[in-house]
Parts: structure tokens; C-alpha cells; sequence
């Protein structure tokens, strides 16, 4: 299995060829040693797509399309992974906040963190801060992170940060923003301790907070 | 001449100037106003949407507290009142906006392109629509239709009574609401809003492109004719609105292939008979100029979200007029000083030569997308310091 090619390939969102070297790579019987590595690969995969739409040669259409192939990658290579000891780097609770509906990037975001080992508590759309208080309070979790596009998101994102902060929390977890209106302002008003556009360079900083 | 009627066709000149490339008396300002004017009255959606007479007069206020040339709608947008009688569809307003609920709307199987291209009236008509509404899914033959022409009529009343409150904000106004009636996507757009849902088409862009493509061609010509349908007749005042939303999601290329040729001709065909078309351009849309600048000239108002404005007018200025400019981040969050930074700016840069229309980066929405006292400020400084 050439990794560098896989990860090339998992890229340029070659599908076509990514499930064909996988599916040869599972029908050599690899060991979950050898599996955890192709892991890896399509893990970096993901991180070309990151710099890709960074750069503003991919768009959100071809995260989405990331996204998918990656869960049907990492659905092939079940079979051959040592899900038993798979410990996960880290846990977030992960929601669209109250008042707001959309949840394209968040998906983005949980595949990809997924992908990277995080364990994704997803609460979905339009969450309440007593939701996340409850769920954090439930889990435990290592991240919360916040997703919204429209303006009146950042309100309901500073209306959570202060609830974990009464709940006793905030100092527990580190704090994530993401979507539209999000800029290095909104992050200081609302009290995160990040924020991002790019759901790629999103999970880097996540994996750097438990690396 | 009352008064009002003078002022009407001020502003109606002052924009048919900006957006025929002139330079007009002032610089003019566009109302893009949505559910924002509830929250500023002080009623919900649900409380709008019962009484029509309530809904009036929190447009009214809403749109004359400022100095607006022209408004996007005399009311809250949608027939939702429609909607409920069908039994339900894409849009939730649980939260006093209308927003998508996304994942509801794959509801065309990627096999079915073929019966799409080869009639889209049919294939909404008899495969789409009764999927999609619960009238279509339960009672007998009879019962359906009494259904559907229950609800039919509930949207042909939205429809008159929209009529009727425009005028009437044009006769106690003066104020031009520039909506026709005709508010479209393009037929990208209804594919993914309506048929294929967000993964669906991103899907289907990469892996059947041409399809994709065939379909939105075969589109356009039942919208022209529901366009010129409704616009029975042609005059200054009013436009053809178009928001798009699938190009701000995807590669140069794949719109190119997919999106391009089916919009290009839906324009033309509009602007050939004369009328205006209003575009909101959502997002950021500076990697698709070296398409748009074809458009017909001085036919298209074109509001731009996230692009840089004064790339925009270098780029497109010879072909629309360029509109938009204040953040609505900073029409909530910032200072009245702010504001009239910004306007001033835009003004300075934008303004000579015409083709310029001030207004928010995207519609207001909700009660966090602007500051009245802001909004204030600013559009009365534009007034003054916009002036010939």
C-alpha cells in the first residue's frame, strides 16, 4: 500500500481509485498495525482538503464530498481495524446553536473529527446553553464546539459560554467557534478559546489541545 | 400629483438610474429588510402570520423609520400560511426566521434526472408533489383535490393581498417595493433546495455533471413562462428577484458546467423584454466574475455578501450595478461612528460614475442583524453626504 498516494488521492477526492486501494489493502489481510497507518493516510488525506479550500481551490461542495468518502473509507477498513483497543484521542460535544438551523459545516466538521479519532457527541441543530450544559455535564468531554452561520448565532454561542462558566465548566473544556460570522472579535466577545471557517484547520487546533 | 406618487417615481428614477449604469441624484439606498421588521415591531412571526392588517404595520414602520429608495418585500416573504396547508414543508420557522431545514429535501432519487430533463412540469407535478405533501398522502381521490384547491387558493389570497400592499405602500408611502411577485432560484438552486437535497447534488455534480447540467437547462423555459405569467405587464418599479444559493458552494468549473448556462439564458430572456433583475450573490462570488460580467448590461442590481466591493464594481461596474456594503456584524455590534465610517468610505470609492446602491451584506433577518439606531444613523448620513 503506497500511503503517499493514498493520501494524494484522498485529496483530489479520487474516489474510484481510493476504494479500490483500500479494498485490495483489506484482501491482503494487513494487521490492525499496518490498518492504523492507512488510518493515518486518509486522515492526511483530509488535511490536503483543508489546505485545498483554504487556498480557495476546493469549496464547500468538495468538503461534503470529502466528508463522505472519508466515512465510506473508514467503513471498509472496519473490518481490519483494531476497534477493541481504538482508544479515541478526545471527546467534544458538538452542536448548532440556539435560533439556528444549519448544519452543513458542522457535519463537515464531526466526519472529519471523527476521522481523526475524536469521540463526537453531535446534539444537533438549534441548541439551547442549557443543552450543552447538560450534555457536557453528562460526557465529560475534552471540547465543546460551536457551529452557526447566521448573526444571531454569535449571541446564542456567548449565551452558552457564560452557562458553562455559571455551571462551574468552562475551565474544564477549551471552546471552539465555527461557521460564518465568526472572526477573532466575536471569539473574544464570546469568550472561546477558538474559532475557524475551515473545518480542516478546526480539527487541527482540536488535536493540537489534546496532543 | 399627490405627494406620495411624486415621491414614488423619485425613487423609482433615482434606482433605475444606478442599476442603467447612470449616475443618479443621490446615491440609493435598498432596503433589504426580511423578518427583522417583526422583531423592530415588536410582534412574532406566528402573530404576523394570522393578521395581515399587523403584518402592514410592521413593514410600514420598518420601512419608513428609514430613508429606503426601495424595499425587497411588503411583507414576511414566504406563504408559509400555504405551506402549513399542505401539511408541512422545507422551511422552519420555529425561531421567527425562515430558514431551511436541511436534510428534509432528498426527495428525487439521482435515477430519476432522465424523467426531470425530459418534463420537469410533469415530474414535479405527478412524482414530486405528491411524495413530498401530506394532503397527496392520505384520504381519497376527492379529498386531495379539495385539499389541493384549499390550498391553492390560500396561495393565490397571499398573492393578491401581496399586490395590494404594495401599492398601498406605494400610495401612503411613496415607497416602491420592487418585488413583481416573481422571486426565483435558478434551477441549480431548486434542485438542491427542493429535489436533491445537499449532499444529493454536491454528489451528483461530481458524479453526473451532465445530467446535472441537462436538467437545469430543460428548467428554464417553464420559468420564463411563470415568470412572464405573473408580470403581466413591464415598468420601472418592478423586479425580478433572483437568490442563489448553490454557486457559493462549489468550484469555477462545476459551475461553469453545471449552473452557468441555464442562469445565463433564464436573464437574458428576462432583461430582453425590458425588465430589471435584482441578484442577491450570496457569499463570496469573486471567483465567478469573469462569468457574470456577461450578463446583459445594465439590466442586473447585483448584491454582493462577502466580496470586496470595490473589486466588484472594477470587475463587473460596465455590466451591473453593484450593491451592498455595510456588515450587518457591524450594523449590530458596531458603533453609529462605525457605520458612517464605512458608508463614507463606500461612498467615496463606489459612488462617481453611478452604478452604486447602498444597503446591508445580506438581508435582515432577525432582530441581531442590525442596531435601528445604527441603521439610523447611517442611511441618514448617506442621504446628506450621497447627495450630488
Amino acid at each position: 500500500m503506497d500511503l503517499s498516494l493514498l493520501t494524494q488521492k484522498i485529496g483530489e477526492l479520487d474516489e474510484e481509485k481510493v476504494f479500490e486501494m483500500l479494498n485490495d489493502f483489506v484482501n491482503t489481510n494487513p494487521s490492525p498495525d499496518e490498518s492504523k497507518k492507512v488510518v493515518a493516510a486518509c486522515q492526511s488525506g483530509m488535511s490536503v482538503v483543508g489546505d485545498f479550500f483554504e487556498k480557495g481551490e476546493y469549496f464547500v461542495g468538495d468538503l461534503i464530498f470529502a466528508g463522505e468518502l472519508l466515512t465510506s473509507a473508514i467503513d471498509i477498513l472496519k473490518p481490519v481495524m483494531d476497534t477493541q483497543n481504538a482508544g479515541t484521542v478526545g471527546s467534544m460535544v458538538l452542536g448548532t446553536v440556539a435560533g439556528d438551523l444549519h448544519d452543513i459545516g458542522k457535519n463537515i466538521f464531526k466526519s472529519m473529527a471523527e476521522a481523526a479519532g475524536f469521540k463526537v457527541y453531535d446534539l444537533g441543530i438549534d441548541q439551547s446553553a442549557g443543552e450543552f450544559v447538560e450534555k457536557v455535564k453528562e460526557v465529560n468531554p475534552t471540547i465543546v464546539g460551536l457551529s452557526g452561520v447566521l448573526t444571531l448565532a454569535l449571541e446564542s454561542m456567548k449565551n452558552i459560554v457564560e452557562a458553562l462558566e455559571e455551571a462551574g465548566l468552562r475551565s474544564k473544556v477549551k471552546v471552539i467557534i465555527g461557521g460564518n460570522p465568526v472572526t477573532k472579535e466575536a471569539c473574544e466577545t464570546i469568550g472561546a478559546d477558538a474559532f475557524t471557517t475551515n473545518a480542516a484547520e478546526g480539527v487541527k487546533i482540536c488535536q493540537k489541545w489534546v496532543g | 400629483m399627490s405627494d406620495k406618487l411624486k415621491l414614488y417615481d423619485e425613487r423609482v428614477k433615482r434606482l433605475k438610474d444606478a442599476i442603467e449604469l447612470r449616475e443618479p441624484d443621490r446615491v440609493p439606498i435598498y432596503g433589504l429588510v426580511d423578518n427583522w421588521a417583526l422583531s423592530y415591531y415588536g410582534i412574532t412571526l406566528e402573530e404576523a402570520l394570522k393578521d395581515v392588517e399587523l403584518e402592514y404595520k410592521a413593514y410600514s414602520k420598518a420601512l419608513t423609520d428609514f430613508p429606503f429608495d426601495g424595499a425587497l418585500a411588503s411583507r414576511v416573504t414566504f406563504p408559509l400560511n400555504f405551506v402549513y396547508s399542505l401539511g408541512g414543508g422545507i422551511f422552519n420557522n420555529a425561531t421567527e426566521t425562515i430558514q431551511i431545514a436541511t436534510g428534509h429535501s432528498e426527495i428525487m432519487a439521482v435515477e430519476e434526472y432522465d424523467e426531470l430533463i425530459a418534463d420537469p412540469m410533469k415530474f414535479i407535478r405527478d412524482k414530486i408533489l405528491p411524495r413530498k405533501h401530506k394532503i397527496f398522502q392520505e384520504g381519497t381521490v376527492e379529498e386531495k383535490f379539495a385539499k389541493y384547491a384549499n390550498s391553492l387558493s390560500i396561495f393565490f389570497q397571499f398573492g393578491q393581498t401581496t399586490k395590494m400592499l404594495a401599492e398601498r405602500f406605494k400610495t401612503e408611502h411613496g415607497l416602491p417595493i420592487t418585488n413583481a411577485g416573481v422571486n426565483h432560484f435558478m434551477p441549480g438552486d431548486m434542485i438542491m433546495d427542493y429535489l436533491r437535497d445537499f449532499k444529493g447534488i454536491m454528489r451528483d455534480i461530481k458524479k453526473c455533471p451532465d445530467k446535472v447540467a441537462e436538467a437545469c437547462m430543460a428548467m428554464v423555459d417553464p420559468m420564463v413562462k411563470d415568470t412572464f405569467g405573473k408580470m403581466r405587464t413591464v415598468s420601472d418599479d418592478k423586479y425580478v428577484h433572483l437568490y442563489l444559493h448553490l454557486p457559493q458552494f462549489i468550484r469555477a468549473k462545476e459551475f461553469e458546467k453545471v449552473y452557468w448556462p441555464s442562469f445565463k439564458k433564464y436573464v437574458e430572456a428576462v432583461a430582453a423584454r425590458g425588465v430589471k433583475i435584482l441578484i442577491l450573490f450570496e457569499k463570496n462570488w469573486e471567483h465567478l466574475y469573469e462569468y457574470i460580467q456577461e450578463l446583459p448590461k445594465g439590466s442586473v442590481i447585483g448584491f454582493f455578501e462577502e466580496d470586496d466591493l470595490r473589486k466588484a464594481k472594477k470587475a463587473l461596474g460596465k455590466t451591473m450595478c453593484i450593491a451592498g456594503g455595510l456588515k450587518t456584524n457591524d450594523l449590530y455590534y458596531g458603533t453609529k461612528e462605525k457605520c458612517i465610517e464605512v458608508a463614507k468610505g463606500l461612498i467615496d470609492d463606489l459612488a462617481p460614475g453611478g452604478g452604486f446602491v447602498f444597503a446591508p451584506d445580506k438581508v435582515l433577518a432577525t432582530k441581531n442583524d442590525a442596531k435601528a439606531e445604527n441603521l439610523k444613523a447611517v442611511t441618514e448620513f448617506i442621504v446628506e453626504y450621497g447627495s450630488k
